[in-house]
């Protein structure tokens, strides 16, 4: 049996996923490109080498998977830490996009919600696998918890919240609507329809409180 | 509740001798029914399969929008 790995390799990300949100939280321009936060988490100090990579998947069971690693090349050489995030090839361009900029937020996986041994992976596949309504934030634990909480950071980044409450007035009146919004920002439209709704800001809110206890 | 057995996950994910697996989270797939754990894994497995056979689309920059990016602004003003 496998030994957990060191949690200390997450922390040569210098931010935290608040941070990231908040970066891209005034821009106006959609869609924005999940390479940009590729890159803004490599200019903040990510060793990683991240791999996408697109691959034939049954959709009804797995839409994505994250996976990292660290090899240690030789007796007194540096470990290599790699990141490999698996989608399905043939998914529409706005789930990629989304299944990868929400597999991509796991590099801010904090120690605690880490999955490395068989048993956290069997525990993990135990709860992400039961019906959307039976998840349980308590008894899900940390590792599935975060699955969770990755999709609506994903949201807040591709759907940044000044471009939302432009856009919030004209959708209200009905001038647009949640497909045109989707389109525009090239996210799915499930999670438009959640980011429009007038609870959204409060959702955001607690996203952004989450900030420090993400990245440590 | 079905979980995945211990020689399954070890097969797909501790195999790689000169790897060390640090974290490993999921995108949930569509269905609206209990997803076993071993479906799971098995999809895991097969990924890591293509891969490695060669068979995937491997790169460093993930998937990008096919059109340009508009100003909400612009986009408004056309409506």
């Amino acid at each position: 049996m496998k030994t957990r790995a060191s949690p200390g390799f997450f922390m040569d990300v210098g931010m935290s996923v608040a941070e990231v949100i908040r970066h891209f939280s005034q821009r106006t321009d959609l869609s924005i490109d999940v390479n940009d936060v590729v890159d803004l988490v490599k200019a903040k100090g990510l060793q990683d080498e991240i791999e996408f990579i697109g691959v034939d998947y049954d959709t009804s069971i797995i839409l994505g998977n994250f996976q990292k690693w660290t090899r240690r090349p030789g007796v007194y050489a540096n470990p290599i830490y790699g990141v490999d995030i698996y989608f399905h090839r043939h998914l529409p361009l706005d789930w990629q996009r989304f299944v990868c900029c929400k597999e991509l937020l796991h590099v801010f996986d904090p120690a605690f919600s880490l999955a490395s041994t068989v048993e956290d992976i069997q525990k993990l596949t135990d709860r992400i696998g039961l019906p959307p309504e039976m998840h349980d934030w308590v008894k899900d634990g940390y590792p599935a918890m975060s699955d969770h909480i990755r999709e609506y950071e994903a949201l807040a980044v591709l759907l940044p919240m000044a471009a939302r409450n432009q856009l919030a007035e004209p959708y209200e009146a009905g001038r647009v609507s949640l497909d045109a919004i989707a389109r525009l920002a090239d996210i799915p439209h499930r999670y438009v329809a959640l980011a429009m709704h007038d609870a959204w800001p409060a959702v955001y809110e607690r996203l952004m409180a989450m900030d420090g206890q993400e990245g440590a | 509740m079905s979980v995945p057995s211990k020689d399954s996950i070890a097969e797909c994910l501790f195999s790689r001798h000169d790897m060390t697996l640090v974290d490993v989270k999921f995108f949930r797939g569509t269905r609206d029914d209990l997803i076993t754990g071993e479906e799971i894994c098995a999809q895991m497995k097969s990924a890591m399969e293509q891969r490695a056979m060669g068979a995937a689309d491997v790169s460093h920059r993930a998937p990008i929008s096919a059109h340009a990016p508009i100003d909400v602004a612009d986009f408004l003003a056309n409506l």
